[in-house]
C-alpha cells in the first residue's frame, strides 16, 4: 500500500531502486522526500543531493 | 426493523421533495453515516441539512455528479445514497476540508477534525477497522494535493472515493458535509467500521505496448510533452496504429495509459491533444514515470469478476457499500446500452455510489472503479 502510494505520488517504483538504478539520485530523492513526508522515515536525515 | 445497510434512490427534480423522499425511504433504519450523490442541478446543502435534521446521530456527507448509482439504477438528473446502521459502523466522523488557503492545510484540518471526534490517532488506527471516504471537488485539479496530504496525515488508512462531478457541463462541482457545501474543497468521512471491509479497484484495460518513460511533463498542468525522449503525440500515435492527426476522443478512451503496480493497471486518461504538442491528461504523469498505452477489455465482464473478488475477499459475506465509476465508463455504458448488464454486478447488495471525474484511492486515478464494500 505505502509502495502503490509512493509509485503514484512520485513515478517511482520502490522496486526499480535496486543496484543498477541507486546512480538516479533524483529518483531516490523522490521517494525519500515523499517517505518523509509521510512520516514513515526511521532516520528523518536529509534526502542526497541529486547528480548534475 | 431497519436493514444496517441501505441505498435509496430518488428521481424528484425539486431538492425539497427529493430530500423527503430520500427520508421516508429511510423510515426505521438508524443510521450512523449516510453518503449521498445529487446531480448538479440538485440544492445538495439542502438535502445534507435535511437529511441531518431528519437523523441527528448519523455522520452525512455528499457531493455533485456526473450520474447516480445504485443496485437498481445507473442514471443522471437524481439523487442515491447508502445509509450504513450501526451493525455495520460502530462510529462515523466527517469533516468539510477547505482548499482556499491550501489543500494541505484544508485536509490537515479537516483529518485532525475527524482525529478529535473518534479520538483516534489516524497514525496508529487499525486499517483493518477504521476507513476513510473522499469526496473531492472535481474541476480545480487538487485530487493529487488532496491525496497526498491524506497519505502524510494517514499513511497506513485508507481513503477511498472520487470526484464531485456537473453531468460533463464543467462549471462547478460540489462537496457537502452535515448541511455545508463546498466548490473548493473535499468531504471527508472517516468509519470505524464494526465488520469487515475491501477496497476495490478495477478498470478494464490491458497494456498493448512495451513501457514508455515519460521524459518531458508540465506535472501541475497534467500535461505530457515526451515518451522516451520523442513527441508524445507520435509515439502514442504509433502504439495505437493511427496517424497522428487522427488521435482524438474515441482514441483516448479505448486507449489510455497506464502504470503498472504489481499486476494491476492504475489508469491515466487523456483529455486532449494541446496546440503546443503536448498531451493534457485527467491526472498528472510525474517525469520517469513508466506508463504503456492499454488497450480496452470488457468493462461489464470486469465489473462482475471485481465484486467476485470483493465477495471472495470477504469470505463470500457480502452485503454492499460504495462505488464510485469513471464518468468515462458512464460514457462506455450510455454507448454500448450496457446499464442494465453492468448493475446486474451489484444484483442482491445494497449499492450506492456515481459516475465521478476522476477516481481516489492512494493516488488519483482515472477510467476506474474504486469501491468501499462491507460484509
Amino acid at each position: 500500500m505505502v509502495s502503490a502510494r509512493v509509485i503514484l505520488r512520485t513515478g517511482v517504483s520502490l522496486t526499480t531502486l535496486d543496484p543498477k538504478h541507486v546512480h538516479d539520485s533524483q529518483r531516490v530523492a523522490r521517494v525519500i522526500d515523499a517517505l518523509r513526508e509521510m512520516g514513515l522515515l526511521l532516520n528523518q536525515g536529509t534526502a542526497p543531493e541529486p547528480r548534475s | 426493523m431497519g436493514k444496517d445497510i441501505r441505498s435509496a434512490h430518488t428521481a424528484a427534480t425539486d431538492s425539497s421533495a427529493a430530500a423527503d423522499a430520500l427520508v421516508a425511504q429511510l423510515a426505521g433504519e438508524a443510521p450512523v453515516a449516510i453518503v449521498f450523490f445529487a446531480a448538479h442541478q440538485h440544492d445538495g446543502a439542502l438535502i445534507s441539512g435535511r437529511l441531518k435534521q431528519a437523523f441527528p446521530d448519523a455522520t452525512v456527507v455528499g457531493c455533485s455528479t456526473a450520474g447516480e448509482l445504485t443496485q437498481n439504477v445507473s442514471t443522471t438528473g437524481t439523487v442515491s445514497l447508502l445509509a450504513l446502521g450501526a451493525s455495520k459502523v460502530r462510529r462515523a466522523a466527517g469533516a468539510l476540508a477547505r482548499f482556499d488557503t491550501s489543500v494541505e492545510r484544508g485536509i490537515q484540518e479537516a483529518t485532525a477534525s475527524l482525529s478529535r471526534a473518534l479520538d483516534v490517532n489516524l497514525r496508529r488506527a487499525a486499517p483493518d477497522r477504521f476507513v476513510g471516504v473522499a469526496l473531492v471537488e472535481g474541476l480545480r485539479m487538487s485530487e493529487e494535493a488532496a491525496n497526498a496530504a491524506l497519505g502524510n496525515v494517514a499513511p497506513l488508512l485508507s481513503f477511498v472515493g472520487g470526484s464531485a462531478g456537473d453531468n460533463l457541463e464543467f462549471r462547478v462541482t460540489r462537496v457537502y458535509c452535515n448541511g455545508e457545501a463546498s466548490d473548493h474543497g473535499a468531504a471527508l468521512l472517516l468509519l470505524d467500521a464494526a465488520v469487515p471491509f475491501v477496497i476495490g479497484k478495477t478498470c478494464s484495460f490491458e497494456p498493448q505496448s512495451a513501457a514508455f518513460k515519460v521524459t518531458r511533463a508540465d506535472v501541475p498542468a497534467r500535461v505530457v510533452y515526451e515518451l522516451a525522449g520523442r513527441p508524445v503525440l507520435e509515439v502514442y500515435a504509433e502504439a495505437v496504429g493511427k496517424k497522428p492527426h487522427d488521435i482524438g476522443s474515441d482514441v483516448f478512451m479505448t486507449h489510455p495509459l497506464g502504470l503498472m503496480i504489481d499486476g494491476a493497471a492504475w489508469i491515466r486518461s487523456p483529455q486532449q491533444v494541446l496546440p503546443d504538442g503536448g498531451l493534457k491528461f485527467y491526472c498528472q504523469l510525474d517525469e520517469g514515470t513508466e506508463v504503456h498505452v492499454m488497450r480496452s477489455t470488457d468493462l461489464v465482464g470486469e465489473t462482475h469478476a471485481e465484486l467476485a473478488r470483493v465477495r471472495a475477499a470477504l469470505g463470500g459475506k457480502l452485503s454492499g457499500g460504495l462505488a464510485f465509476n469513471c464518468i468515462l465508463r458512464r460514457l462506455e455504458l450510455d454507448d454500448k446500452k450496457l446499464h442494465g448488464a453492468f448493475l446486474e454486478a451489484f444484483h442482491g447488495l445494497e449499492m450506492g455510489g456515481f459516475h465521478t471525474y476522476g477516481e481516489s484511492w492512494l493516488g488519483h486515478i482515472n477510467q476506474t472503479l474504486t469501491g468501499l464494500w462491507f460484509a
